[in-house]
């Protein structure tokens, strides 16, 4: 029984309800995807908001200011003209595929989000290999922009889809032995495990070549800027997203967003030591100083500077051409990873690390 | 008024503008030298009232004098334009000889004139000797149906492939209705069964 | 340039092509085309392997206008040809038709509208080489230059409204001058000599963020490459013309208005590929800066001689007298050689005018630049040959 689905049957026991135990923990499922699932499309909207503010001050203007305090609210005024508008569906698309994509893109972002340790207990599946999951879901994507690009029938869209896919197929193993890395260190795939491991020395300073490969990876894989080769707005108009409108663009959009937070979580999780607090150790005091809340705000505190580095990123830099960035996957990053690889498992084994 | 300001060609002749009265400007330089090696070829020379003066070529012959005026020096094609008068068209090229410093540069000037007595206007095309006339004579092809013989591939620059008539002849009549954007025939785009270009 | 023939595609060395290759209709609407060019692509993957350039979707006719206007009614329409920088249309055209009403030596515009005029069209070469760089920054997906680019292009557009009362159409100069004189406030000066005494360091911002950027230089490096002999060929103009390594200024080689007693540079490099023109137009952007300080400093010294507008020319009745005969006149626009080819019957509006835009003629040879590169290089390209479709279609 996990914590959630204790609490749902102390709940419902409070209530004269006497439940097995299978309900409860069915119910705290349901639950759970529930949370997941806003917690994803909210952070996703926030982001947006966030990202347009960031760019604006970046670019010598307010950005988004009208709609609640500071703008706040813009993200919920965009997500309601984008809910109210015409779902333009192509009449030539391949229907199952263009309308499959955003579901499998929506479905599996937020899957990879359950294992994610918000905090020791604040997990939505402590799964034993909660590092290969998150993984493995970030390996469907390009499954989804290769079905949108398809499904779209149009050749902007496909030209994006295959670029998705042959970007993230490319970064993906240079970004696996970052995570083998850690994984050797710490001797577990389990995500809460790999936070405790970082109890004393995160994982930024034995492993700072895996912490700037698996940035520029993930950027990469989430097709963030420089690197958003697949919707290069300037070469193929929108890539993959051309033909959605309404809430499927909005989903994808979101997506996107999310996508900045989650790399942000990972890069936290695997090398900045996840929910616990910096010095924890030498400062008592920042291990306590919000209560039961210490833990989370740690974890998203971490998450959103590095998500505004990926956001910075975002604003500056200009796009790569996609043959220079396959070239650097595995030229640099594939060689670089396997060598930090090695380095690692020498280490560990010879007693240096881990 | 003030001091004057330098002219825009310095380099080009300093004849004076053709006043009715006044004498018949003799070509200089590069012009003097173009007109003796083509007595034939080149009708006449004038000066514009812009004090740069204008060779008038024979149709025939405007691609052997534009071929050596390249072998003098005057390698960009600067502008090709063409006119419409009552009784005759006019194509204008000016060629530049294109330079780092002012005593360097130099202009030269043909024109051939086209009299509508002698049926539709055909002149030579210059995209063999400077590609870059290739648009240019699309364009005129397009506004005064001037034909460029020898032009790889005179089609309309501006307007639609459908459309009749060639807008800036002053005896140009707007039509009644004109066919909108549509693909020429010649233009074969495969696609596939969808049809999804 | 022959017509691709999309039907039996030919790779560029001529040969039968071993995989099937794509056709992509790139436009008229499309992010990067810059207005509505249509490229009808042919594509081996992501290589270019052919484009046709189709235009004509902003073909508004002008040149046909024209022939039904008056002469003076004309100015606004330039405008319009190549809206990024307008005042050197108006420059082109009413150096043009001066020279009708003037004759070569064309002294009926007193040496301070000279000045002015000059100043004008400066502020709108900074204005156009700005705009360039951040909308090229934008083709190669750096949004955020555009911003800093419009900062610099604000302040300016400021200083053009208080001389003139627009933005971005100025229709401001006229037969014989220009329509208004400097601004009555005393500051206006002081203000644009402050503006330009920053203006470099702006110049230097742009530079050290993008010089130093390698994303940059390797997207730019052998972009779009162009020779000399190539550039001369296809009767490039400009900055393109000057980023082969021909120092071929018009302001320089054939001097018109004051420019021959103003003291600049020519930029040029022999790096003939898009860094390469991005280099010269920041060059350039230096070079305005110090003619526009010596255009500033002798507004505001000298006692310049003469008014504005020189009245003899300002109506109408002069025109249909002296407008006779034909003209050709040529300015050294932001973007190459823009010319005027005008010609007067003595009435009150012209029997031809043709204007022969840069936009136009430099825009002809990008399929000699996109062949055998990538999609990301043929919009680099196409950016970076700084075309405006007003003034490609007229």
């Amino acid at each position: 029984m996990d914590p959630l689905a204790t609490f749902i049957a102390g709940l419902l026991a409070s209530l004269g309800l006497k439940v097995p135990d299978w309900v409860a923990m069915g119910l705290s499922w349901v639950i759970g995807s529930v949370i997941v699932f806003t917690i994803v499309l909210a952070i996703g909207g926030v982001f947006t908001y966030a990202f347009r503010k960031i760019f604006a001050r970046m670019g010598h203007r307010p950005g988004p200011n009208r709609v609640g305090p500071g703008g706040i609210l813009q993200f919920l005024a965009d997500g309601a003209k984008l809910i109210s508008k015409e779902d333009i569906r192509p009449a030539k698309a391949d229907r199952m595929a263009w309308t499959a994509a955003v579901y499998v893109s929506v479905v599996f972002t937020v899957m990879a989000w359950a294992p994610l340790p918000w905090s020791e207990q604040a997990i939505f599946t402590n799964a034993g290999a909660g590092v290969l999951l998150i993984l493995a879901m970030g390996a469907i994507a390009p499954l989804a922009e290769m079905l949108a690009g398809w499904g779209s029938n149009n050749k902007y869209s496909l030209f994006g889809g295959v670029r998705a896919a042959a970007l993230d197929v490319s970064y993906e193993i240079p970004m696996l032995f970052c995570v083998a890395s850690i994984v050797l260190m710490v001797g577990s795939l389990d995500t809460n495990a790999i936070v405790r491991g970082q109890h004393g020395v995160w994982f930024v300073l034995p492993q700072i070549i895996g912490f700037v490969i698996f940035f520029i990876t993930a950027l990469a894989k989430a097709g963030l800027a420089p690197t958003d080769l697949a919707e290069s707005e300037s070469e193929l108009v929108s890539g993959f997203v051309t033909e959605y409108s309404g809430m499927r663009f909005g989903f994808l959009f979101v997506v996107l967003f999310s996508q900045a937070f989650f790399i942000g979580a990972m890069m936290t999780m695997l090398y900045l030591g996840g929910w616990q607090a910096p010095f924890g150790d030498q400062l008592p005091i920042l291990n306590t100083f919000a209560g039961p809340f210490t833990a989370p705000l740690w974890f998203v505190l971490k998450c959103g500077l590095l998500s505004f580095v990926v956001f910075w990123v975002w604003v500056s830099l200009p796009r790569v051409r996609v043959d220079q960035y396959l070239a650097t996957a595995w030229k640099v990053m594939l060689p670089l990873s396997i060598a930090n690889f090695v380095l690692t498992a020498v280490l560990v084994k010879t007693g240096v690390l881990g | 008024m003030a001091a004057a300001p330098a002219p825009a060609v310095p380099a080009a002749p300093a004849t004076p503008p053709a006043a009715p009265a006044a004498p018949k400007p003799k070509p200089r330089g590069d012009y003097a030298m173009l007109q003796d090696a083509h007595p034939s070829g080149i009708a006449s020379y004038d000066v514009l009232e812009d004090g740069v003066g204008v060779l008038t070529v024979a149709p025939d012959e405007l691609f052997t004098v534009a071929a050596e005026a390249k072998a003098m020096g005057y390698r960009l094609l600067s502008v090709l334009s063409a006119y419409d008068r009552t009784d005759h068209f006019g194509v204008f090229y000016a060629f530049l000889k294109v330079a780092d410093t002012p005593a360097q540069f130099a202009e030269l000037r043909l024109r051939v004139v086209l009299p509508k007595a002698a049926g539709e206007p055909k002149v030579q095309s210059l995209v063999d000797l400077h590609p870059s006339a290739d648009w240019h004579e699309r364009e005129m092809f397009d506004m005064y149906g001037i034909q460029f013989l020898g032009h790889p591939d005179l089609r309309r620059m501006f307007l639609p492939d459908g459309w009749t008539g060639h807008p800036m002849r002053k005896d140009y009549k707007e039509p009644e209705q004109f066919v909108a954007l549509r693909e020429g025939e010649d233009v074969v785009v495969r696609t596939n069964e969808e049809g999804s270009w | 340039m022959a017509k691709v023939d999309f039907a039996n595609p030919r790779m560029p060395d001529g040969r039968a092509p071993t995989s099937q290759l794509m056709t992509l209709n790139m436009g008229p609407q499309h992010p990067s085309t810059h207005g509505v060019l249509r490229l009808k692509l042919l594509l081996d993957g992501e290589i270019v392997v052919d484009v046709e350039p189709v235009i004509g979707y902003l073909h508004r006719g002008s040149e046909k206008l024209a022939e039904n206007m008056h002469w003076v009614k004309f100015i606004p329409l330039t405008d319009r040809m190549d809206y990024v920088s307008a005042m050197h249309n108006n420059h082109g055209y009413v150096l043009a038709v001066e020279k009708l009403l003037g004759g070569p030596e064309q002294n009926i515009v007193s040496e301070r509208a000279e000045h002015i005029r000059v100043f004008a069209a400066e502020l709108s070469r900074l204005c156009n080489h700005l705009f360039w760089m951040g909308t090229f920054m934008l083709d190669l997906g750096a949004i955020t230059p555009l911003f800093y680019a419009l900062r610099e292009r604000e302040t300016i557009l400021g200083f053009l409204e208080e001389l003139c009362g627009a933005r971005l159409t100025f229709n401001y100069f006229r037969f014989g001058g220009v329509k208004y004189d400097l601004p009555d406030d005393p500051t206006y000066l002081p203000r644009i000599k402050e503006f330009l005494a920053k203006m470099p360091g702006h110049i230097a911002e742009y530079q050290k963020q993008l010089r130093q950027n390698d994303i940059l230089v390797a997207r730019l490096t052998g972009t779009g490459p162009l020779s000399r002999e190539q550039a001369l060929e296809w009767g490039i103009t400009g900055p393109m013309l000057r980023a082969t390594g021909v120092a071929h200024d018009l302001r320089k080689v054939a001097p018109y208005s004051v420019y021959k007693s103003l003291n600049f540079e020519v930029p040029t490099t022999t790096q003939s590929d898009c860094y390469g023109r991005l280099h010269v137009r920041w060059a350039e952007m230096v070079e305005s800066v110090k003619i526009l300080n010596q255009v500033v400093d002798r507004l505001a010294n000298r006692n310049l001689e003469g008014i504005h507008l020189n009245p003899d020319y300002a109506g109408g009745k002069i025109l249909r007298v002296k407008a006779k005969g034909e003209a050709y006149a040529r300015i050294e626009h932001p973007k190459g050689e823009y010319g005027c080819h005008v010609i007067g019957d003595g009435k009150q509006n012209p029997s031809r005018v043709h204007v022969r835009a840069p936009s136009f003629a430099n825009l002809q040879v990008i399929p000699l630049m996109a062949r055998g590169q990538k999609i990301a290089d043929l919009v680099a390209s196409l950016g970076s040959i700084d075309i405006v479709l007003g003034d490609v279609d007229r």
